[in-house]
């Protein structure tokens, strides 16, 4: 309720101010979806069919020339609105030729950017990269608390969500690059939940991306940061918690010519682990390739394949992965049933590498308004 | 500007206005600058050559009718004041939140995403309707107008054209738009394509087709698909003027940005000059 009475006072706010000018969109989009049974967190609602809904609300205020205000705020069924956006922008700052941004915002790293939004993405969910859970936290944990989580979707995803994390970061173009250069409290694989730095380290991260040809748009992002909390689990040995860190690194393209859109991401990620007897090195990497195409005003087909593997760690003599390697492909058909209304009707099938058993999948019809 | 102008010679009946390939009768040659009947291009205002005109010149100058049917023709003139404020159409977002993450968009000039002063002459149209006229095939011109995508915005905003008349979506920005329209009379994607090149579209049913740009929400155009060849772009003092208007009765209708915003009956006989102002 505080947070209603919070947005709508911040729409108040912005809205009688005389001197800025505010803009105010977002998008609202509901679906039907229905996913096999299985005990995945590829799941919903236990593979019983069910409705659900989304709405965003954006909010974007002009104060100055050069000073900007940026909001979105998120509602979910039976969650509370959710600030993903809160940020203070000031462009050319004191006419140095960069930019600076303030606050909570979506962290330079990959090349989502407004695809996570349902009227922009092609199909339904997001790569896997992006959503899948995988077994490791970000607390001490032990090698069989690991193992044992794997496919269960309790521990960070490889890129957290959209990455809205709080912090700092400076940014510009030169010519056909872009750079930007940020620090955060939290991880790329860990920003959810971090209201505040629970560590003595920032998340330190660098983008670059370049622009040789008009649609054409190569990037790469590097992060690295201490993820364990110091108000967690006791470490079990002398080393400090900045000792365990995140190396994460991504390579994006993003191409399009004429009726062709084509969107492909690469990442690779190092923890080092404190297991009860040594510290060890867990690795992933994740990639997706997603293409859409339109056939005719209103109608286009997309699809989009995902993965993500894992590297092995030593336990009683074996070595099995840290956590189910995973493929998933993603395909459907959308219609604009006018300028700002999509619909989708998508299908996902989810494929758990070495792991015998129902396989994952889910059917969605997906109505979704920008406005 | 020269501008061939083709009639019969039996009656000054809106409805005897001829189809140029077919039944041409008498042309001749006027020098101006309104959107007249049979007019090749509508904005760009160049049409054939000078040898094409003296030829047309030396094969008319025996009939007695040349040079006596412009004055069976009105003409409807007029001033538009636009007392309404309202806000720029292609306002674009107060910033790209995304600029955090790529390039920011930047047009041709470098200007990047602002909001410019639209000239009344990019935003107004007038035009006549009459049953008389949508009856009628008039001949569209063999040049194509154009709406540009320039500064991130489309050029016009309003685009008047005669049915059959194909139109030219130049890019001249550094960047992709998708120009696009869900509009029933001519639904098209276009496609992204980039600075210096250009795709085309016929419009063969006459309607409002409302322009989009798939990557710029903010852009959008309107293009009017008229039954008859009788419009004008005031100038951007208001004025304007719809010369060669054959007799009859009329509906002369503003349109302004996005919308139909006034319209006025009119009748013009006896090539008389008639006055329409508009104020909206």
């Amino acid at each position: 309720m505080n947070r209603i009475l919070a947005v709508l006072i911040l729409l108040v706010a912005l809205c009688v101010q005389g001197q800025s000018q505010v803009q105010a969109s977002g998008e609202a989009s509901t679906y039907v979806l229905k996913t096999a049974q299985t005990t995945s967190p590829r799941a919903t609602n236990n593979g019983n069919p069910t409705f659900g809904w989304r709405f965003d609300l954006f909010l974007d205020a002009k104060v100055t020339d050069k000073v900007f205000v940026l909001v979105d705020t998120r509602a979910l069924p039976d969650e509370v609105i959710n600030f993903d956006y809160v940020a203070l922008r000031i462009v050319n700052l004191a006419d140095l030729g960069f930019n600076f941004q303030m606050g909570k915002f979506d962290m330079p790293f990959g090349n989502l950017a407004d695809r996570r939004f349902a009227t922009k993405d092609f199909l339904y969910g997001l790569p896997l990269i992006y959503e899948y859970r995988t077994s490791l936290p970000d607390q001490v944990a032990t090698r069989a608390d690991v193992l044992g989580s794997r496919g269960k979707g309790v521990g960070m995803r490889l890129i957290d969500l959209g990455v809205y994390d709080i912090g700092a970061m400076v940014y510009g173009d030169a010519g056909k690059a872009h750079y930007a250069v940020a620090v955060a409290n939290g991880t790329i694989s860990s920003t959810y939940v971090r209201h505040l730095n629970d560590n003595s380290d920032f998340n330190k991260i660098l983008r670059f991306a370049y622009t040789p040809i008009i649609g054409l748009t190569l990037g790469v992002s590097a992060a690295m940061s201490a993820y364990l909390s110091d108000e967690g689990k006791p470490l079990p040995r002398d080393q400090g918690s900045l000792h365990y860190q995140q190396l994460i690194g991504d390579v994006d393209v993003e191409f399009s010519r004429e009726r062709f859109l084509f969107n492909g991401e690469a990442v690779y990620s190092k923890w080092t682990v404190p297991f009860e007897n040594e510290d060890t090195d867990l690795s992933a990497f994740g990639y997706y390739a997603e293409a859409k195409y339109t056939w005719f005003p209103r109608f286009y087909t997309a699809a989009r394949v995902s993965g993500l593997v894992f590297s092995r760690v030593q336990l009683e003599g074996i070595s099995p992965r840290w956590d189910n390697n995973l493929v998933e492909i993603e395909a459907g058909v959308g219609y604009h049933l006018d300028r700002s209304t999509l619909v989708k009707l998508v299908r996902r099938e989810t494929r758990t590498l070495e792991v015998i058993g129902p396989k994952d999948n889910l059917t969605v019809l997906q109505l979704a308004v920008a406005f | 500007m020269w501008t061939l102008v083709c009639y019969t010679v039996e009656t000054d009946s809106p409805d005897d206005w001829l189809i140029m390939s077919s039944k041409l009768v008498n042309c001749r040659p006027i020098m101006d600058s309104w959107r007249a009947p049979l007019m090749i291009d509508v904005r760009q205002g160049v049409i054939g050559s000078p040898l094409l005109l003296v030829a047309f010149l030396m094969m008319n100058s025996g009939s007695p009718l040349f040079g006596q049917e412009a004055l069976r023709m009105g003409e409807i003139r007029g001033k538009i004041t636009i007392t309404k404020s309202e806000d720029d159409i292609q306002k674009p977002p107060p910033v790209d939140r995304y600029s955090t993450h790529r390039l920011a968009p930047t047009s041709m000039s470098g200007a990047g995403m602002s909001s410019s002063a639209v000239k009344l002459s990019e935003r107004a149209v007038i035009y006549l309707e009459s049953q008389s006229s949508k009856a009628q095939n008039f001949q569209p011109p063999t040049a194509h107008p154009i709406l540009d995508q320039r500064d991130l915005a489309f050029h016009p905003q309003v685009l008047p054209i005669l049915v059959g008349t194909t139109v030219e979506f130049p890019n001249k920005d550094n960047l992709f738009h998708n120009v696009f329209s869900y509009s029933s009379p001519k639904e098209f994607d276009l496609g992204r394509y980039p600075t210096g090149e250009s795709k085309s579209i016929r419009f063969d049913k006459a309607g409002i087709v409302r322009v989009y740009c798939d990557i710029h929400s903010h852009m959008n155009a309107t293009i009017l698909v008229l039954e008859n060849p009788f419009f004008a772009i005031p100038d951007d003092g208001g004025a304007y003027v719809i010369k060669n208007v054959p007799n009859g009765t009329y509906i002369a209708r503003l349109w302004f940005g996005r919308d139909l915003a006034a319209s006025q009956s009119v009748s013009i006989k006896n090539g008389e000059s008639v006055s329409v102002n508009f104020t909206y």
